[in-house]
């Protein structure tokens, strides 16, 4: 993963990227605050087909670029008023492409402002005319909150089974990967000859702290509806802390 | 978009000529009724089944080289022919016209949307074309293919032979068609069989539609409008002068080019051979001018030309001083300018209908293939 970039570099790594994006839009503008901070903003007009359906369509946009690009996407707002707030967007009324952890990785290498609009704008952008003229999402979407990141992880993972996936993130929040141990998956396989590449390929996308919010989130709903969570995936993490703070006291 | 940018002008000229040409839809329309004409007059009950009645089309339509008409409803002219297999020595032109209209007025369906006309009958499908059936009886002493139609007044059979002509034009651009014929089936991924001949349009059709709607907007209201050059020597001498360019913009200025080259006849100057041995367009002695039916020899297109003082001739080389002017001024490298000059030769509606694909700013064509899916947070 690339450091940060000192602002003056982020400045001149941003602009050398809008010439490649503004070949493709050339109605976007890129513009840097005083403070610094760059965005690009105008008019994103595109053509594009899935599954033999073409749209061409444009919408005004906004794209802040975060002062940790290329480690972070930029966040996206639509400013034409079109996107009605309850579709998918976040609280700041930024558009959520997707699910960060699965965007995180299709950027993880090579981002480049040119990529980010074309794989992740464009289809949201395209998706939402799609529903504004067919009344449905052309690609799916996925459940919202917590919802929906478990049936990412249960996609990832291959499984229907909550409780599997609880017993993977786990490993990934406690920092625990062991290739010899058995997969909580049940498979009998070990962790290294199953469900161990997937955890790789996560765990090098986000920090434990990261997980272990999601497999909070995600034990608390499932214990919530009168599920019996297995010892083996309570995190150590939490027994410890929770140790430690019974000894404090 | 900057206004300097140049017009891709092989690109325009060539959806100019599809906006002009018929749809497919109402091709398709179009064979679908004369089709059912000619079931109508030929089966079982009809008077005429014994003449074994057989239509089929003729004109630009069977050359594929029609062009809408002007105006603000137009209705593309289909002309058919009906060949009833009569003895043209005891049988006249208008008996045979009154037989195929009789039996046309006996449908109901026909009854009310046929009109007759000098030589023809007429069947309309309001906004949309209309069909002009045109009796024909066969020409014995010609070839299968030949056929004797009434003349303008109808009082006596004249030779033609539009199956033959068809045959002929095709063979002049017969390289052409066949690998634009082939580009399209590999691109629709279908065998060549399966392209029909209507969707393939090469450059002498188009350039020889550019060339009818010009005639037809410049010669709109002029003084010499009932002079302008009649389809078929347009068409002719466009497929004579087509040397095979395989994009319409280079096939029109070549052959206009080409026809400008015979202005000196006007003044019995010398022509500079262009086209060794193949004089497409001469004039003799006596100033008669000679455009040869190219599968009827003894058929001169241009038999009138000499009338009025040379009238039709001088209207027919006006006019491709016209269209040179305009060709010469749309290579210029002015957009402004290149589209009032598409306005004036081909019409405001068309032109500007055209040129609006191109006044957008290009949009970066995407295919979505492993798209990310849309959630929330809550």
């Amino acid at each position: 993963m690339v450091a940060t970039l000192i602002q003056e570099e982020l400045v001149q790594l941003v602009i050398g990227q809008f010439a490649g994006l503004h070949a493709q839009f050339p109605e976007l503008r890129l513009k840097v605050a005083e403070d610094g901070s760059v965005q690009i903003v105008g008019r994103l007009a595109f053509s594009a087909e899935h599954g033999g359906i073409e749209i061409k369509d444009a919408y005004d946009v906004l794209l802040r670029v975060p002062s940790d690009y290329p480690r972070r996407i930029p966040s996206v707002f639509e400013t034409g008023g079109r996107i009605s707030e309850d579709h998918h967007k976040y609280d700041d009324g930024s558009l959520c492409l997707g699910v960060p952890l699965d965007l995180r990785r299709r950027f993880a290498a090579n981002l480049t402002l040119l990529r980010f609009v074309e794989e992740a704008v464009v289809p949201y952008l395209y998706a939402y005319s799609y529903v504004e003229q067919r009344g449905e999402m052309p690609f799916g979407e996925w459940s919202h909150g917590l919802r929906g990141i478990l049936d990412f992880y249960r996609s990832e993972f291959s499984t229907e089974d909550d409780l599997i996936v609880l017993g993977l993130l786990r490993i990934l929040a406690d920092d625990d990967y062991r290739g010899h141990q058995p997969c909580p998956c049940g498979s009998g396989h070990r962790l290294r000859n199953c469900h161990g590449h997937k955890l790789r390929e996560l765990q090098a996308l986000q920090s434990p702290d990261g997980f272990l919010l999601e497999y909070l989130d995600a034990g608390n709903m499932i214990a919530g509806s009168g599920i019996q969570i297995p010892p083996e995936s309570i995190s150590k993490r939490v027994t410890k802390y929770l140790k430690e703070k019974h000894h404090e006291i | 978009m900057s206004t300097n940018d140049n017009i891709p002008m092989n690109e325009v000229l060539s959806q100019m000529a599809a906006e002009l040409d018929i749809s497919e839809t109402d091709f398709n329309k179009a064979v679908g009724h004369y089709e059912a004409i000619g079931d109508w007059l030929g089966r079982d009950g009809s008077s005429i089944a014994v003449l074994k009645p057989n239509i089929y089309s003729h004109g630009s339509f069977r050359l594929g080289t029609i062009v809408r008409p002007i105006g603000d409803d137009p209705e593309y002219d289909i002309d058919l022919v009906c060949r009833l297999e009569v003895n043209s020595q005891n049988t006249k032109p208008a008996q045979l016209k009154r037989l195929v209209g009789d039996r046309l007025r006996e449908n109901e369906r026909y009854r009310d949307i046929l009109v007759e006309k000098n030589r023809c009958w007429q069947i309309k499908y309001a906004g949309a074309f209309h069909l002009d059936i045109l009796p024909a009886t066969p020409d014995g002493q010609m070839g299968s293919d030949a056929i004797l139609i009434p003349d303008k007044r109808l009082s006596c059979w004249k030779c033609s032979n539009p199956k033959g002509y068809a045959v002929w034009f095709m063979n002049r651009m017969r390289p052409q068609f066949e690998s634009q014929r082939k580009a399209l089936a590999a691109a629709r991924g279908v065998h060549i069989d399966q392209v029909p001949e209507f969707s393939v349009k090469t450059p002498l059709q188009k350039a020889i539609q550019l060339l009818k709607r010009h005639r037809d907007i410049r010669f709109g209201g002029h003084q010499w409008e009932e002079a302008k050059p009649i389809s078929m020597i347009i068409t002719t001498l466009a497929a004579l002068a087509y040397l095979g360019e395989p994009d319409v913009h280079s096939a029109l200025t070549n052959i206009v080019d080409a026809l400008a080259a015979y202005t000196p006849l006007l003044a019995h100057g010398q022509v500079r051979e262009r086209f060794a041995g193949e004089r497409i367009l001469t004039r003799d002695a006596g100033g008669r001018w000679y455009i040869p039916n190219p599968i009827n020899p003894a058929e001169n297109f241009a038999d009138k030309w000499h009338e009025a003082d040379n009238l039709g001739a001088r209207a027919f080389f006006q006019w491709i001083q016209w269209i040179k002017a305009d060709l010469t001024a749309l290579g210029m490298p002015n957009r402004t300018e290149n589209e009032k000059v598409l306005q004036k030769a081909f019409g405001a509606s068309v032109a500007n209908k055209v040129m609006e694909s191109y006044n957008q700013p290009a949009v970066p064509q995407f295919r979505i293939s492993h798209p990310s899916k849309p959630w929330s947070p809550r």
